[in-house]
């Protein structure tokens, strides 16, 4: 039996009184002159031929990849800076398909993204260069934003202080205060005082000759209500530049806050002589003013003074327990203490009669016991009834103040 | 002193096996090379094409001109460079005894690379796969090698070219094995391996070690969550029948028409392409840059959506109106685009925590490749490469299963194979492959044994052979063969007088045998080298003689199994 044979260059059946294959046979004729070890031989040059051009050809397109890559970035901050950030996300994305691994890239199309509110695009990338530089201050500094957006805290401390610790190409220690500045204000969003506070005795340990960084710091003690510190801050900020309004709006104020409403004046006044559309300063001046004008216990007054204040202030709690009373529908006469209120309005009553200038003036510690039961008065409506307005919350900080001080 | 020459020649000499070794490193080495080159000819033409920013214009009219000239390029010179390159490389393996033409690999790298550059939906993999099995066919006949060993090189040169294509080498290896060959355990596989490595150190030298894609990090954040992989790889398995059972539709919709259409059938296609790069550029070429997004979690739900959608009905209108270039891409785009997407609706409706929605476009990547391509086992090893990340497997199979199982309940023919059957080519299933495969010498040979006395004169053999009818006979004994001797060279002795001489001066000079375990088909090769009789030796004492195979028992095998 006849076996067919096939030929291995074409495939084709030989047939069967020819020994090569007839359609091949005017084919690779040098090759089939060469044994196959020379062949072989051949194939390292070949080889090393082609890896040279190979090589050449991926070297001269990854440098246009490099070229078409920047071109896009540089549309990209184009874009961003022009608050175009849609634009942008589309710029910086083909940027990356240039240049895939570029991070400073990747970093700009989630920046890009979380312009354009597309917040959940974002955190990958921002993750993955995470995973690659986790000591990346401006990635952490993102992150950090990304989870104060998504109410995470305890991620976004996390980051921030990342962040902090850092590592910044550009401007460090500038850049790691406003990272702090930032923490603080994100701790003060969420009401974490004394957190913020924390952050903020950092922060303000290390700052630079810079009225502005020291307002701003003075602001945010202020609401983390470290008074004493804003103050301070304020101080610092008027003694580079005296003529700084934010400063001298916010030294008042903390010294207000602190009772200290001669030294609040002061800084209030000027802080509205500077800037008389300041209307919280100006709002803070008036009140500032009624308390002095209202407070009996102020120093270096006459005795008829203080008397007549004694009994301006008695004659405003009575209105105001009444007031409380009736809002909330209690009947302050002709029945038996049952309630604070009517206890308090008892023993006011029955004190009523003395509160007179002539007999105050000569009496000082029925003078006090008035003054004590007024503050009370204060104290007891501020607590049951609506918040204290105008003189009755003038009466109110003095109170507070007096009994601090007790 | 030319004697001692053509002894250091012939020292020099390498046999086949050693020649077929250095060859598969060889191929590593080009099909590495051939892969980077094409990789960078698709770039570089579609940045010579595009420019920076296209016009809608421009990107209406380049892949329509561009398939013009690919159209006359692909009907005059090179019919078979059309579509993927895989079902044609299987082809040339089980039909063609691995010989495919020199012009195939040329032809498929140029049109490969204007079609895929010019914009059509199309993946590189595919035709990398051909170009390198093209590569390995063409060697190996160069180097005139047997048949059998041009045929074992053609797998070899499809994984190292598909291992520098897609920078896995073990996946490339097992789709090398499970989709060309169709036998995961074929001999093939230390000469694929190594070929592929080669190849892939080549990739990397030049490209540099950068993976593929940038893999986000896999944690099963809850046990419910595999019921959402679940549900994934149910998704993917409707997609993947999507596109199989559409791309088939409008194939056979382009084959339908006239004959003299062919040229331009591409250009009909790429002016549809075009206009849909106008509204959907994302889908455009290879696109792994916005596989990486997806798996990134930088592109939003109902832009995942449509991507898989239009990127599904891009490919089948690349692919259907012959243009060149593959759907192993595409079906990674389309699973990582619908992953993403599932990963996306899971993350904010589920009720447990969840993973990123990266790790679902992971997931869905080889769930889409399960069930398009049909090469389950090379899916998850091509994931769990790409991550390299144990975790992944188990959600990865439970997808992979299901949508597998989906797309072969309701298209049953794998599309490659669909393919092929529209191009009037029949491969054998895999099954029949294996049944083929499974064959052994033991099944052929035959008990009935007849020796001849190693101590025979010629004259006494002469006389034992006399009523045999055999062209060949066993010197020896069953214990202990001695050799094969000839009827016609007894005949021959007695002819010349040389009745009384020693029978063992006869005996045949490099007969060759088989095991009772080896494959037919290696049985069928040896038979062909002895004259007319294969001694089957035992593996426990070569010189045990088992069983013989001759003509009449082949002939016999072959009678009474028809299907064999």
């Amino acid at each position: 039996m006849e076996v067919e044979r096939q030929c291995p260059q074409c495939g084709k059946v030989i047939p069967s009184d020819q020994v090569g294959c007839p359609s091949c046979a005017a084919n690779g004729t040098f090759l089939r002159s060469l044994s196959r070890e020379t062949i072989l031989l051949l194939c390292v040059p070949v080889l090393a031929a082609l890896f040279a051009i190979t090589s050449t050809a991926a070297r001269i397109y990854h440098s246009q990849q490099r070229a078409l890559a920047e071109e896009w970035y540089q549309r990209g901050e184009a874009d961003l800076k022009a608050g175009q950030a849609r634009t942008a996300i589309g710029d910086f994305g083909r940027a990356l398909v240039y240049s895939r691994d570029n991070r400073l890239y990747g970093l700009r199309l989630a920046q890009a993204l979380l312009a354009a509110n597309q917040v959940e695009e974002a955190r990958p990338y921002l993750l993955n260069l995470w995973q690659h530089e986790p000591g990346n201050g401006t990635v952490n500094l993102e992150l950090a934003h990304l989870a104060a957006r998504k109410g995470d805290a305890a991620e976004a401390n996390r980051y921030f202080h990342n962040a902090i610790y850092g590592v910044w190409e550009k401007d460090p220690e500038n850049q790691r205060r406003q990272v702090r500045v930032e923490l603080c204000e994100f701790l003060l969003s969420r009401g974490e005082r004394h957190a913020a506070q924390a952050a903020l005795i950092e922060l303000a340990a290390d700052l630079p000759k810079d009225a502005g960084l020291y307002a701003h710091v003075g602001t945010l003690f202020l609401q983390a209500e470290d008074y004493g510190r804003a103050f301070e801050a304020f101080r610092q900020a008027l003694h580079l530049n005296q003529r700084q309004q934010t400063a001298l709006a916010g030294a008042g104020e903390a010294a207000f806050q602190m009772g200290n409403y001669r030294e609040a004046r002061r800084y209030l006044e000027r802080a509205v002589r500077l800037n008389p559309q300041d209307a919280p300063a100006a709002q803070f001046l008036q009140m500032t003013n009624l308390i002095l004008s209202l407070d009996p216990l102020e120093r270096g007054l006459s005795a008829q003074t203080r008397a007549r204040r004694v009994v301006f202030a008695y004659q405003q709690a009575v209105e105001r327990i009444r007031t409380c009373a009736l809002k909330r529908g209690e009947a302050l006469e002709g029945q038996q203490p049952a309630t604070d209120l009517q206890t308090a309005y008892a023993r006011v009553m029955q004190i009523g009669p003395k509160v007179r200038e002539t007999v105050l003036r000569r009496n000082p510690d029925l003078l006090m016991q008035a003054l004590e039961l007024i503050f009370e008065v204060e104290e007891l409506t501020a607590r049951d009834c609506e918040s204290a307005t105008g003189t009755d919350l003038a009466l109110l900080l003095i109170a507070r103040k007096r009994g601090g001080a007790e | 002193m030319n004697t001692s020459k053509l002894g250091i020649l012939q020292r020099l000499r390498l046999r086949e096996n050693q020649i077929f070794l250095a060859l598969t490193i060889i191929l590593g080495i080009l099909c590495g090379l051939a892969s980077v080159l094409f990789s960078l000819a698709i770039e570089g033409t579609r940045q010579l094409l595009f420019g920076l920013a296209p016009s809608s214009l421009r990107l209406l009219m380049v892949p329509t001109l561009v398939s013009l000239v690919t159209g006359y390029l692909l009907a005059k010179f090179f019919p078979e460079a059309r579509g993927s390159g895989v079902p044609q490389t299987e082809a040339a393996f089980h039909l063609q005894q691995g010989v495919i033409a020199a012009r195939v690999p040329l032809g498929k790298f140029l049109t490969g690379a204007l079609c895929v550059g010019s914009g059509h939906s199309m993946g590189r993999e595919g035709p990398c796969v051909q170009i390198g099995g093209g590569l390995a066919s063409l060697m190996g006949r160069w180097l005139r090698l047997s048949p059998t060993r041009v045929k074992d090189l053609v797998p070899v040169g499809a994984a190292a070219a598909l291992s520098a294509a897609f920078n896995t080498p073990v996946a490339a290896v097992l789709f090398a094995l499970e989709e060309i060959i169709g036998d995961l355990n074929a001999a093939h596989i230390g000469s694929a391996v190594v070929a592929s490595v080669t190849a892939v150190i080549v990739e990397r030298s030049i490209l540099g070690n950068e993976p593929l894609f940038h893999v986000p990090e896999y944690h099963l954040v809850h046990p419910a969550e595999l019921l959402a992989f679940a549900a994934l790889g149910v998704a993917g398995g409707l997609i993947s029948l999507l596109f199989c059972k559409g791309l088939l539709r409008t194939r056979a919709f382009f084959l339908r028409m006239r004959a003299a259409t062919a040229i331009f059938q591409p250009a009909m296609g790429g002016l549809i392409i075009g206009a849909v790069l106008i509204f959907f550029p994302q889908v455009m070429g290879v696109g792994y840059e916005y596989v990486d997004q997806a798996l990134n979690g930088g592109l939003p739900l109902k832009m995942m959506l449509v991507l898989c959608f239009v990127k599904l009905a891009a490919t089948i209108i690349s692919y259907a109106s012959g243009n060149a270039g593959g759907i192993f891409a595409p079906s990674l785009y389309l699973g990582a685009m619908a992953g993403g997407a599932v990963g996306v609706v899971v993350h904010r409706l589920a009720p447990f925590p969840t993973s990123d929605p990266g790790a679902y476009a992971l997931v869905g990547m080889g769930t889409l490749f399960a069930g398009i391509i049909r090469a389950p086992i090379t899916s998850v090893f091509m994931i769990f490469e790409l991550t390299q990340d144990y975790q992944i497997l188990v959600p990865l199979m439970i997808a992979n299963m299901l949508s597998f199982l989906i797309s072969r309940r309701y298209q049953p023919r794998a599309v490659y194979h669909a393919l092929l059957d529209q191009d009037h080519v029949h491969l054998p299933e895999s099954g029949g492959r294996a049944a083929a495969a499974s064959r052994l010498a033991r099944d052929i040979m035959t008990l009935n044994l007849t020796f001849i006395p190693p101590g025979s004169s010629v004259e006494g053999a002469w006389k034992l052979i006399a009523e045999n009818q055999s062209k060949c006979f066993l010197v020896g004994s069953q214990e202990t063969l001695a050799g094969l001797v000839t009827r016609q060279s007894i005949a021959e002795a007695m002819q010349s007088g040389k009745a009384s001489d020693p029978l063992t001066s006869l005996l045949v000079s490099g007969w060759t045998h088989v095991h009772p375990d080896h494959l037919l088909e290696l049985a069928l090769e040896r038979f062909r080298q002895n004259p007319g009789l294969l001694p089957v030796l035992s593996r426990g004492g070569t010189h045990r003689v088992e069983g013989v195979i001759t003509l009449e028992t082949i002939m016999q095998f072959v009678e009474t199994n028809p299907q064999g």
